[in-house]
């Protein structure tokens, strides 16, 4: 075994002053999400935040955090131009494989279930109706900072539920013009399944894990293409 | 006083740099590096061989991510990805064929000064362009590539060293690495990140602390694979294996480190890994773990698993004692 050639101290120093950027941006991320996070590390890491993007380094890494929750699916409902209809989900095992494909498609399922876990528009505006209130009645008895905090955080909170809407739009009418397409139909209705996780004493009463009344689920996209072009679009989120 | 004061300043000082730069810059034996890449170069192939079954569901223009909505979503052009621009199906199946030809090369070390940076890129593009279908494996799998590409992982157990040598017409001598070490030390330190938080993040969760949660992981009948609920009728093992989750999590950053600790913090990294692996359905996410894992063990031990008939026999000329050196390098 032949000894490694040293680093001169030059090299040894540059390469000492990128490692620690590097451990301080790898150490920021998980330490600015998910929430709750302080000011500081957010704004820590938003200065590295191009780098870990870049190079997809920047994780939360919160495995089954904070609990172990209950699992998603999508199913979907297609209907034909002779009005016959079919029923798919995914993930499904019977046809998702290997399991590394079949996580995929799980991972999408969890995705769309974040994104539709959201107010309604009328519960958003009616919330935001009240906090207005609030902030007027701050204002009137002279809490002038106070209500300018909570002016400001409405404006996040109305900037982020309007991005969430965005997206969940988005993504579910991708998934609507994709699987229509794939399927040659003509319409199609987009459900978000929860599956709860049952108590270890109702398994062992008997309980089974794939109990089907154990599946709730809510419709949350309906899509119907026009024959011609496909452009036309009914959506009911 | 202040005499005293400075005197330990200065003390701290310069033994902070001489133990950065020895934990740092000191040169190892670039096996281990060359393991790991070989292992991490395997799950590139699969993971990206999987995503041959869903090109156009997953990758396509037509995709049921559509590459307009992903690049809405990242909010950010530094979530870069070629695969954005790959408009026609057939250019995307031969772009896909080459990804996997260079994953192929980084996996048996061919040309792996290129194909490594060549296969962390192109790993990053996949992730950024599928970002709705990933999980903990893709996290693994970018930041090894990542590490793997900016040090000499090919150095040790490569083609490249095959045909140095056969050039050459000698045996090669192995040579010890400041690089490697380099590589090996961020994997470390990134695991120890990586494990740190998912402690820290279960902490916030009740079920982490009522002992619950692990039945919420067993139980969960979409991951499940192997079908555990016989765990029902032992609350109390339900429990144990919660609390040492946890406290094997938050712990590893520090029990890792010293010599004693290290063998029992990485054989308690095995059935953890692979319960998730074979119980929870995640295999490649079991497998990549344990991987990255390696990174803690030296690199004397895997050359001496590897070259004990694993990979080669000896030749003739070659001295018994070259690469069976038994001299601890971390």
């Amino acid at each position: 075994m032949i000894d490694a050639k040293p680093w001169g101290i030059g090299r040894r120093r540059l390469v000492s002053v990128l490692l620690i950027l590097h451990l301080i941006a790898i150490i920021s991320a998980p330490l600015a999400g998910p929430p709750p996070a302080s000011d500081l590390s957010r704004r820590l890491e938003s200065l590295f935040l191009p780098y870990l993007q870049a190079g997809f380094l920047g994780h939360g890494y919160r495995f089954f955090a904070p609990n172990p929750g209950p699992s998603h699916l999508v199913r979907y409902e297609v209907t034909f131009p002779d009005g016959r209809s079919e029923s798919h989900q995914f993930p499904d095992p019977n046809v998702h494989w290997p399991r590394l494909y079949y996580h995929r498609h799980f991972m999408v399922a969890e995705q769309v279930n974040q994104l539709v876990d959201m107010p309604t528009a009328e519960e958003f505006e009616a919330d935001i109706r009240d906090r207005k209130q609030f902030i007027e009645e701050l204002k009137s008895s002279g809490n002038r900072q106070l209500a300018r905090r909570l002016q400001d955080l409405m404006f996040v909170d109305r900037t982020a539920y309007e991005r969430q809407q965005k997206m969940r739009d988005g993504l579910l009418h991708g998934l609507a013009t994709y699987f229509l397409k794939h399927h040659q139909a003509q319409s199609i209705q987009i459900f978000s399944v929860r599956h709860p996780i049952p108590a270890p004493d109702e398994v062992a009463t008997g309980f089974q894990l794939n109990d089907p009344d154990s599946y709730l689920e809510i419709l949350v996209y309906e899509y119907m293409a026009d024959d011609a072009a496909g452009s036309d679009m009914e959506t009911s989120p | 006083m202040m005499g005293l004061l400075v005197q330990y300043l200065q003390r701290l000082y310069r033994e902070a740099v001489d133990g950065w730069d020895r934990f740092w810059f000191t040169g190892i034996d670039p096996a281990g590096l060359g393991l790991i890449r070989i292992l991490t170069g395997w799950m590139l192939v699969y993971t990206h061989l999987v995503w041959t079954l869903g090109l156009n569901r997953f990758l396509g223009p037509d995709s049921m991510l559509p590459p307009e909505y992903v690049q809405e979503f990242h909010g950010s052009s530094w979530a870069w990805s070629y695969l954005f621009w790959i408009e026609s199906p057939l250019l995307l199946k031969i772009s896909h064929g080459i990804a996997l030809l260079i994953f192929l090369s980084f996996m048996v070390g061919f040309k792996t000064r290129w194909t490594g940076i060549l296969s962390f890129l192109i790993t990053v593009a996949y992730i950024n362009r599928t970002v709705h279908g990933l999980f903990g494996l893709d996290q693994i799998n970018g930041f090894l590539a990542f590490y793997l590409a900016i040090g000499p992982s090919g150095a040790a157990y490569s083609v490249d060293r095959w045909l140095k040598s056969r050039k050459s017409d000698t045996h090669l001598p192995t040579q010890k690495s400041v690089g490697a070490n380099v590589s090996t030390r961020l994997i470390q330190l990134h695991m120890c990140v990586v494990y740190l938080f998912a402690a820290l993040g279960k902490l916030q969760g009740e079920t982490w602390w009522t002992g619950e949660a692990l039945w919420g992981a067993l139980a969960n009948y979409e991951y499940q694979t192997m079908d555990m609920t016989w765990t029902a009728e032992y609350p109390m093992l339900i429990d144990l294996l919660t609390h040492i989750t946890v406290f094997w999590e938050i712990s590893y950053c520090v029990l890792i480190w010293p010599k004693l600790t290290r063998p029992l913090v990485l054989f308690m990294a095995i059935p953890l890994h692979l319960g998730i692996a074979f119980a929870m359905g995640m295999i490649t996410f079991g497998f990549i773990m344990l991987i990255a894992n390696l990174a803690f063990v030296s690199p004397w031990i895997i050359r001496r698993f590897v070259e004990s008939g694993l990979l080669r026999r000896p030749t003739k000329n070659q001295p018994a004692d070259e690469n069976m050196s038994l001299a601890s390098d971390s």
